[in-house]
């Protein structure tokens, strides 16, 4: 479903991707895991686009990616949670959702994708009235998942789910993607939490200074010695 | 001083209102712009003069009232809008905000330049229109220009205010000014809604223009005596708040024409100015600004 072919990006002159390339198949949980600064942010962003390419290609669905603006991208079905959850905070946390809905022209199939956003996260449904900046950490980042799945995406993009979320929301937010994967919606995933990525991802990629340096089934990647060693501290 | 009676002072009152709802128009269309995306237009006051030579034109060429022509110069302005978006405001979006200043202000230069090569630097008059003459209710006297200019502020204003809150392209351009990037992930094509942006906003300057052009001589530089008023708007009412800049508008109307009538006319823009010095003292983020 989706292919990223060798990419380079840059901020400036400052190199942040030298040669990524990975592959996600329709259906599949792919995390993207590896430290702070190494580039999994900028592979989603890149996806995204947010960040141009300087060389390189990403495809979806076979056909070219890279060279169509960002906005566009969502109504391809590529959807992007993004890090801090950049939510519009002095608007409800309904009209955030109903924003989220922009590329879907049909007005009914909008209401019944609230409805199942809803159900998914009840809370919000008790908060919708409520301006999103007024919610809890674990909240907010509910509502940035629901509002990314009102875009009724292929492919949901979550980068860093989990950060700023109570422990005890933690599992339950992991959990709702575990689920939502299940609806048949393709996901990838970043986290610094390499253990928590891997438990719900069928495949991993290890990103270190801007490359991939390993990939491979989840538990594999889980069972490595060094990757146990360099990132779970074991 | 001695013979402020309370129908007069009724009258002043009301003449404040009717004006301040023309400035509350020209400032929307100026904070709309600064709101999405923090660009402050210093030609703003070149769209009411645009549209106030659309409205004597429409008299002069094809003997149509400004009130027949409106939608038509109201069309023309959204154009002039986008088309000063795609060919200026596009290509300095990343630039300095000096830049930003000077690329504004050399369109102002630019615009007043053209329109006193083209159409003479004398003043015109639209001397018979629709609205001509004056109305009397209860004993107060309405001018039917300043009337119709008042109420058809109120109309325009409200529907920019519900096409703002109540749409779904309203919704998109309230999140570009919000987050810009945070639009895009929503599939919102940004240069869009700022092309959008400026559209709506020289719109709402031109058709003040056409109201005005009733009762207010135009030339060249008429929009001079607007700009500066449109930021006093502006800044009394918080930077980017539509809701603020029609009440300030209101406010700025009122200092104007009653402060004017009590202290005297030669006074009233030292008044105007004097306020929007207190109001950067006191609360400089005005008083519909976000904090």
């Amino acid at each position: 479903m989706l292919e990223i072919r060798d990419i380079h990006v840059s901020y400036g002159r400052v190199p942040a991707l030298h040669g990524v390339s990975l592959r996600l198949r329709s259906g599949e949980v792919v995390a993207v895991v590896g430290g702070n600064g190494n580039g999994k942010s900028t592979t989603l962003r890149a996806v995204a686009g947010l960040n141009p390419l300087d060389a390189g290609s990403i495809l979806f669905k076979g056909e070219r990616l890279d060279t169509k603006p960002a906005h566009r991208r969502v109504h391809d079905g590529i959807v992007l949670v993004p890090e801090g959850r950049r939510l519009f905070p002095r608007l409800s946390v309904e009209q955030n959702l109903l924003l989220g809905a922009f590329s879907v022209k049909d007005r009914h199939r909008t209401a019944r994708t609230l409805e199942t956003v809803f159900e998914t996260f009840p809370i919000l449904a008790e908060r919708r009235r409520q301006s999103a900046g007024t919610l809890s950490g674990g909240e907010q980042q509910m509502l940035a998942i629901g509002r990314g799945l009102m875009a009724e995406p292929d492919l949901l993009m979550l980068d860093e789910p989990t950060w700023g979320v109570a422990p005890r929301l933690v599992t339950r937010i992991l959990d709702t993607v575990r689920e939502i994967s299940r609806r048949g919606i393709s996901i990838l995933l970043v986290e610094q939490n390499l253990q928590r990525a891997l438990d719900i991802a069928d495949r991993g990629y290890v990103i270190q200074t801007g490359k991939i340096v390993m990939e491979g089934k989840s538990a594999t990647l889980a069972d490595d010695p060094g990757i146990r060693r360099a990132y779970l501290g074991l | 001083m001695g013979h402020i009676t309370l129908p007069l002072l009724t009258q002043v009152l009301l003449s404040g209102v009717l004006i301040g709802l023309i400035y509350a128009l020209v400032a929307i269309g100026l904070t709309l712009i600064f709101g999405v995306m923090d660009i402050v237009n210093f030609a703003h006051g070149e769209f009411v003069m645009l549209g106030m030579y659309g409205a004597f034109w429409g008299v002069a060429y094809l003997a149509l009232d400004p009130l027949v022509t409106l939608p038509l110069t109201a069309l023309l302005l959204f154009a002039i809008g986008v088309l000063v978006y795609r060919l200026v405001i596009r290509k300095i979006l990343a630039a300095p905000m000096l830049s930003q200043i000077f690329a504004t202000f050399g369109l102002m230069i630019l615009l007043r330049g053209m329109a006193q090569f083209l159409w003479k630097p004398d003043h015109r008059l639209v001397s018979h229109s629709l609205v001509e003459g004056r109305l009397t209710v209860m004993g107060l006297q309405f001018g039917g220009p300043q009337l119709v200019a008042g109420a058809g502020a109120v109309i325009v204003t409200a529907a920019v205010w519900l096409f703002l809150n109540r749409t779904r392209l309203g919704a998109a351009l309230e999140a570009t000014a919000i987050d810009r990037e945070a639009a895009t992930l929503m599939g919102i094509d940004t240069g869009r809604m700022f092309a959008l942006a400026w559209g709506i906003g020289a719109t709402c300057a031109g058709v003040a223009g056409v109201l005005l052009s009733t009762f207010f001589p135009i030339f060249p530089e008429v929009g001079a005596n607007f700009i500066l008023i449109a930021f006093v708007v502006v800044v009394l009412g918080g930077f980017g708040s539509v809701a603020g800049a029609f009440l300030a508008g209101l406010i700025v109307g009122e200092v104007e024409v009653l402060g004017g009538f009590l202290v005297g006319p030669a006074y009233k823009t030292a008044l105007v100015l004097t306020l929007l010095l207190l109001v950067l003292l006191i609360r400089p983020r005005g008083l519909l600004g976000k904090a």
